[in-house]
């Protein structure tokens, strides 16, 4: 990697795959710049010179592709939270028991479905188009919240809930939920993350 | 002219350039440089981000190829980008007109 597309890698953040293909694509076009100049008669440290001249300043070109890879993480991101999150819901309504938990427990898990239908439609608007702007740090953010919401909710009803012991899937609902859960929050922070390195 | 001179404009210039046909990144910026007359001068660089927006939106759609050996991103207009460029041409003419009636030019 030559110095120029390393000064403009270095605050780069965001998801891997995406970072690489662009800088890649950049370094290409950046070579094929020095190769005309050269061909034109110029030295290479001249023909190097004049190619970061026409690219524009490092800082200028990466805040326009941290912004592109903030979008990718958005959407990568929003991808998790509209998967896993009706995922965990499902699964607990379906085998989480029949019994009634009582009055207390089921307004705690409307608490959780109100967090988790908050995060699914940001996460549906972004992927639709429908919201871009700060899309990463809202996706982060709710993603955060829906499952600090989910925790807290959970460990309230564990309390509460009405002669409801746990039920044979008890102990798998727990490990695929922890599963889901710590998928959402590591999404959720490489969302928060990557907004936060925003080139100014 | 320079990147503010151009600012807004750059989505719809990339659009036509690629309604003559695929190319890919540095093949755009020099089609740019060469059908502005030289007078286009904006960073190189901005112009992959703006490619990789343009694909994001569907008004372009990149593949990877290989040619000469080399790994590169091929751009081509779809349907929706038509569509884009056409109504950026009738944004700019209109705001051609605003600008020469308020200018009296």
């Amino acid at each position: 990697m030559n110095e120029y597309i390393a000064a403009v890698a270095a605050p780069l953040r965001g998801p891997r795959r995406v970072r690489r293909d662009m800088l890649a694509e950049i370094e290409d076009g950046f070579e094929e710049a020095v190769a005309e100049r050269v061909a034109a008669g110029l030295s290479r440290g001249e023909a190097v010179d004049g190619a970061a001249s026409e690219f524009g300043e490092p800082r200028i070109v990466a805040a326009e592709v941290q912004r592109e890879l903030e979008a990718a993480q958005a959407r990568q991101t929003a991808w998790t939270l509209l998967i896993a999150l009706p995922a965990m819901t499902i699964m607990w309504d379906v085998f989480g028991g029949d019994g009634d938990p009582g009055l207390a427990a089921t307004l705690l898990a409307r608490v959780v479905d109100a967090a988790t239908a908050v995060a699914f439609g940001a996460a549906a608007l972004v992927l639709t188009g429908h919201l871009e702007r700060r899309a990463a740090r809202l996706c982060g953010l709710l993603g955060l919240v829906q499952i600090a919401t989910a925790l807290g909710c959970s460990a309230l009803i564990a309390m509460v809930a009405d002669g409801q012991g746990p039920t044979g899937a008890w102990a798998a609902l727990t490990a695929a939920s922890a599963a889901g859960s710590i998928l959402v929050c590591t999404a959720s922070v490489r969302a928060l993350r990557t907004a936060r390195a925003a080139i100014s | 002219m320079d990147a503010d001179g151009i600012h807004g404009q750059l989505d719809t210039l990339i659009l036509a350039t690629l309604k003559r046909g695929e190319a890919h990144g540095y093949a755009i910026i020099s089609a740019l440089r060469e059908h502005s007359g030289e007078r286009l001068d904006l960073p190189s660089g901005t112009v992959y981000p703006a490619l990789r927006r343009l694909e994001r939106a569907g008004s372009i759609r990149g593949t990877w190829s290989q040619d000469a050996g080399r790994r590169r991103r091929v751009y081509a207009l779809t349907e929706d980008g038509l569509k884009a460029l056409d109504k950026g041409v009738r944004d700019w003419k209109s705001l051609r007109e605003v600008m020469s009636a308020v200018l009296g030019a």
